[in-house]
């Protein structure tokens, strides 16, 4: 009997993301999605991360993370 | 808060005009004497000024002061209710204000027919108890974020873009963070409605909850919005409110609690 170990976050409630290979940090998720981050914010289960933080903050299995780009229109 | 917003009386066409308000319980005389006593000035007179400028005229603010320096176009007339075709290469602000008049001659409206700036800012947006963000660029958000963080005037700020919205409160009482917390150096050649697109109905939802918001403020009730964004999504009929925080490396509001 084969057992699924890989560990995985949800971004934005969509895509699902492995994060072993290199993936651990939310830096590595900004990396991963190739953008910048000036006007983007990313939250990690409903709680956003300031930006200093996010080489820090570590990813755990199942975590579900927000990322979201500023709007101006009005 | 200030109970000094409280006072005062209520005359007879104001009980009349707002008795569907009043009745409410959490709402009340005293509330409406808070709105008759409040000044809230809305920077923006576009989609999100319209429905906020209308609801809290509306509902008997007692003083509107309307920044924008803009013109009417044919392109805003879908999601720009308070404007028609006779609109059109007027000032937003002048143009609003005189819809509003109409709505509501009881209300205190002055309008300034200019774009807000660095030279100007103060003298705008002093004197005034809440300030309303509904602009349309980053620049301009920065800076207004930057004088009511730096003056502790609270601040409702909202934006919207294609079927998406955000709105969120930066409240002088808490210590959660402000707008640039979240977003530090956006570009101002990006998400707009002039060059992302928008749908004109969701102008309408996120302004309604920007005026929704900014009236529990403004009544002393509670708002989830003052430790917290709401990301509002068109497509699927979601509200996602997520928890902020102070970004200790904040140039605009970490000055401010290093002080303390």
């Amino acid at each position: 009997m084969s057992t699924n170990l890989s560990s995985k976050v949800m971004i934005n409630d969509v895509t699902p993301v492995d994060i072993e290979n290199g993936i651990t940090t939310l830096i590595d998720i900004m990396n991963f999605l190739k953008l910048e981050s000036n006007a983007v914010a990313i939250a990690v289960n409903n709680v956003v991360i300031s930006k200093s933080s996010w080489p820090q903050h570590t990813l755990c299995d199942g975590d579900n993370i927000n990322v979201f780009g500023a709007i101006a229109g009005g | 808060m200030n109970d000094v917003l409280a006072q005062g009386a209520l005359r007879d066409s104001e009980f009349n005009r707002y008795s569907r308000q009043i009745m409410l319980n959490d709402w009340g005389e005293a509330g409406q004497l808070r709105l008759k006593n409040s000044r809230v000035v809305i920077v923006g007179c576009g989609g999100l000024g319209n429905v906020v400028a209308s609801y809290l005229a509306g509902c008997g603010v007692g003083h509107l002061t309307l920044i924008d320096g803009d013109d009417v176009e044919l392109s805003n007339l879908p999601r720009q209710l308070a404007f028609d075709i006779d609109s059109c290469g007027q000032n937003k602000a002048d143009e609003l204000m005189q819809r509003l008049y109409c709505q509501n001659d009881e209300v205190d409206i002055v309008i300034e027919p200019l774009s807000i700036d660095i030279d100007n800012v103060q003298q705008l947006l002093e004197q005034h108890n809440l300030v309303i963000d509904c602009t349309d660029n980053f620049s301009t958000r920065l800076l207004i974020n930057d004088w009511c963080v730096t003056h502790q005037i609270p601040l409702m700020t909202a934006a919207v873009i294609g079927w998406q919205g955000q709105l969120l409160l930066v409240d002088p009482k808490m210590k959660d963070g402000c707008y640039q917390c979240l977003f530090d150096a956006p570009s101002d050649s990006e998400q707009s409605c002039s060059t992302m697109g928008v749908n004109p109905a969701m102008v309408g939802v996120v302004g309604s909850y920007q005026a929704n918001q900014a009236l529990r403020y403004l009544l002393q009730l509670s708002t989830p919005l003052a430790n917290k964004v709401a990301l509002i999504d068109g497509i699927n009929m979601g509200v996602t409110l997520l928890t902020r925080q102070q970004n200790n490396q904040c140039t605009v509001c970490r000055p401010t609690l290093n002080q303390e």
